[in-house]
């Protein structure tokens, strides 16, 4: 008893940052958004009214918040797809000086800006760019394509690049609590590859999966600069809208969107937990 | 059924480390053999390169005479016992037990009977839908035994598999052990670090140390012929001595320590022995010095139970430990006393090495 007080005390400068710094601002964004505007004062004042949260339905909100939760959803399966290879090949195939440099590969784009990433796949994507320009060397298409860019499919090669990396490494934290026994007991047996994958790499680092998921899914969802650089004209997304509002003033309806994206995120975490077992990316296995 | 092991100039080395060097063994069919050795002897490395989870820098492996250097493992009619075991933590034993049946595609009926009958095996039944987690750590040990037997390998490889179990459940197991391999008719190949074990569940065994294979034979050829002094150690015989002379004498063998003549009977070896072991156990003290055949200085001296340790000077002819029971230590012994050293029958074990040449 005395131990586990004297562990409390030890851990509350800890506890005490994560409540500020991590609980504080949420709570005050839920507790603001039942606030109403005050003309007088040009902000708001304490109350407890649904208004914002009924404002949401309107001007095809809950719509742009669907599809960025699904636009989200799907760059985290993407960067899973890729990123799952990726971190196979760095923690099964490479030697380690090859891993250190195939890590630094992923984590290299991350010293320049977002916006600097976010542009350079105009380059890449637009009418001129590159992939037109090699197409057309080719004589596989004779003009340029024009959905590469400002488009859903170009968002979507943002997201998938901006935050690749966040799969990996989760990934190779789960992988590297694979025994490679499991995998030499697996092939023991007669299983080849592509079966010890499936059977048992795969259901092994779920909680990295989901891990890996989870920081995608969340970022991307709160993303807005791939959607302004790269998106269509009409192209929105939830940190849009919540910026569209802000400028307009209605701080509650802001709040209120946050709060709504907010519950839907921690049900996505938690459910999650549930199915795939987060937080045994964490426990040792014994 | 048992197939034979073949191993033709096996060697495998990393960068310019020797982890074996190379050997030639054969195995035979249905055999139970231990590879004996201390850590970073190389034992586990050679089984690795049976089992086929890592490739030799030089030789080959057959299995019934066919070569099987270049097979991958999920491809060998082997199956391993890990040493750390590597159950499926998010499997039940059911599923772990038929991970191999599944993989080779045996129908769910096959499988659920072929598990039921390899866990009875194991003294397991009932245990289809425990969690491995759930399980004790001799429980776990079965479990693994029982997913390599389900596959009826003709080989089976045992990897350490009963370090880290405790006294009682290690014995158990080892016993196990030995009635699995007479009920399965299967070659068995244990590699272990404990002579206990070796000792009693081999048919043969061979001793590894530094990479390299001392000694191949029945566990009583290597106890009473150990082919070197390091052999001798590792299965106990500490005590080993220098002879003055050894010399054929019929079908005896005559050796002189300290100027005084032991016979060993039904010697019938062709090579005679560089160096002599005593048995700690068979060697005897009295207090009268002049009451034995030799001669000693008790040099130290330690109560361990049922007997007494005792370490002994014998007057330049070396030294040697003898165990002498509780019940027979003279009372007037100690440290400094000079003593008279009786050799019992079965107290000389000739170390097969031979002499250094002496100028």
């Amino acid at each position: 008893m005395f131990l586990i007080r004297r562990g409390l005390a030890l851990a509350s400068p800890g506890f005490l940052l994560v409540l500020t710094l991590g609980f504080l601002p949420l709570a005050i964004i839920l507790v603001w958004s039942f606030w109403t505007w005050d003309p007088a004062t040009y902000w708001i004042r304490p109350d407890f009214s649904f208004d914002a949260y009924a404002q949401i339905g309107e001007a095809g909100r809950w719509h742009v918040i669907l599809s960025s939760l699904g636009k989200a959803a799907l760059a985290g399966v993407l960067c899973l797809l890729v990123g799952y290879p990726a971190a196979l090949a760095i923690h099964f195939v490479a030697s380690r000086p090859l891993a250190f440099v195939l890590m630094g590969a992923f984590t290299v784009p991350f010293f320049t800006s977002y916006l600097i990433r976010a542009f350079s796949w105009r380059l890449v994507l637009g009418r001129n760019g590159l992939i037109n320009s090699w197409l057309l060397d080719l004589g596989l298409i004779s003009e340029p394509l024009d959905w590469l860019l400002f488009s859903n499919f170009a968002v979507m090669v943002g997201l998938v690049a901006s935050y690749l990396p966040f799969v990996i490494f989760p990934l190779l934290l789960s992988m590297r609590r694979v025994e490679p026994n499991f995998i030499a007991a697996s092939q023991d047996l007669g299983a080849g590859f592509l079966r010890t994958l499936f059977t048992v790499i795969i259901p092994l680092t779920k909680p990295g999966i989901f891990a890996g998921f989870l920081f995608v899914f969340v970022m991307a969802a709160g993303s807005s600069t791939e959607v302004q650089m790269l998106g269509g004209a009409g192209a929105s997304m939830i940190s849009i809208i919540i910026n569209d509002v802000m400028r307009v003033v209605n701080f509650p309806l802001a709040f209120a969107i946050s709060a709504v994206v907010l519950v839907l995120l921690f049900a996505a975490v938690l459910i999650g937990n549930r199915i795939f077992g987060l937080t045994k990316l964490f426990e040792d296995f014994k | 059924m048992a197939i034979s092991i073949g191993l033709r100039g096996l060697c495998r080395r990393f960068g310019d480390q020797t982890a074996l060097a190379p050997l030639d063994l054969d195995i035979r069919a249905g055999e139970f053999f231990t590879l004996l050795g201390s850590s970073g002897s190389g034992k586990s490395t050679l089984l690795k390169l049976i089992g086929g989870f890592d490739q030799p820098s030089a030789g080959t492996v057959s299995f019934d005479g066919t070569d099987v250097t270049r097979l991958p493992a999920n491809r060998r009619q082997c199956n391993t016992v890990f040493q750390d075991l590597a159950l499926f933590p998010h499997m039940s034993v059911e599923q772990n037990v038929a991970y191999g049946l599944r993989v080779r595609r045996e129908s769910r009926a096959d499988c659920a009977q072929k598990v039921a009958e390899a866990l009875k095996l194991v003294a397991l039944e009932g245990y289809q839908r425990r969690a491995i987690t759930a399980l004790s750590g001799g429980q776990r040990q079965r479990v693994a035994l029982a997913r390599s037997l389900v596959m009826e390998p003709g080989i089976l490889l045992l990897d350490e598999p009963l370090t880290g179990l405790d006294e009682r459940l290690r014995q158990q197991m080892r016993d196990e052990f030995g009635r699995l391999h007479r009920k399965t008719g299967a070659t068995f190949v244990l590699v272990t670090h404990n002579q206990d074990e070796a000792m009693s569940l081999s048919d043969r065994m061979g001793i590894m140390h530094h990479g390299r294979l001392e000694q191949v034979g029945t566990p009583f050829e290597i106890l009473h012929r150990p082919a070197n002094e390091f052999v001798a150690r590792f299965v106990g015989l500490e005590s080993i001595l220098t002879p003055e002379r050894v010399m054929r004498d019929g079908e005896r063998l005559a050796v002189m320590i300290a100027g005084q003549r032991f016979d060993l009977a039904d010697y019938r070896e062709a090579a005679l022995p560089g160096k002599i072991a005593l048995r700690s156990d068979r060697i005897r003290i009295v207090a009268d010095p002049g009451g034995g055949g030799l001669s000693g200085l008790v040099t130290a001296l330690q109560f361990r139970g049922l007997h007494y340790e005792c370490s002994l000077d014998l007057r330049g002819a070396g030294h040697v430990t003898a165990i002498i029971p509780s019940v027979e230590m003279p009372r007037t012994i100690s440290p400094g006393s000079e003593v008279g050293v009786i050799l019992a029958d079965g107290a000389l074990v000739p170390v097969m090495e031979q002499a250094k040449e002496t100028a």
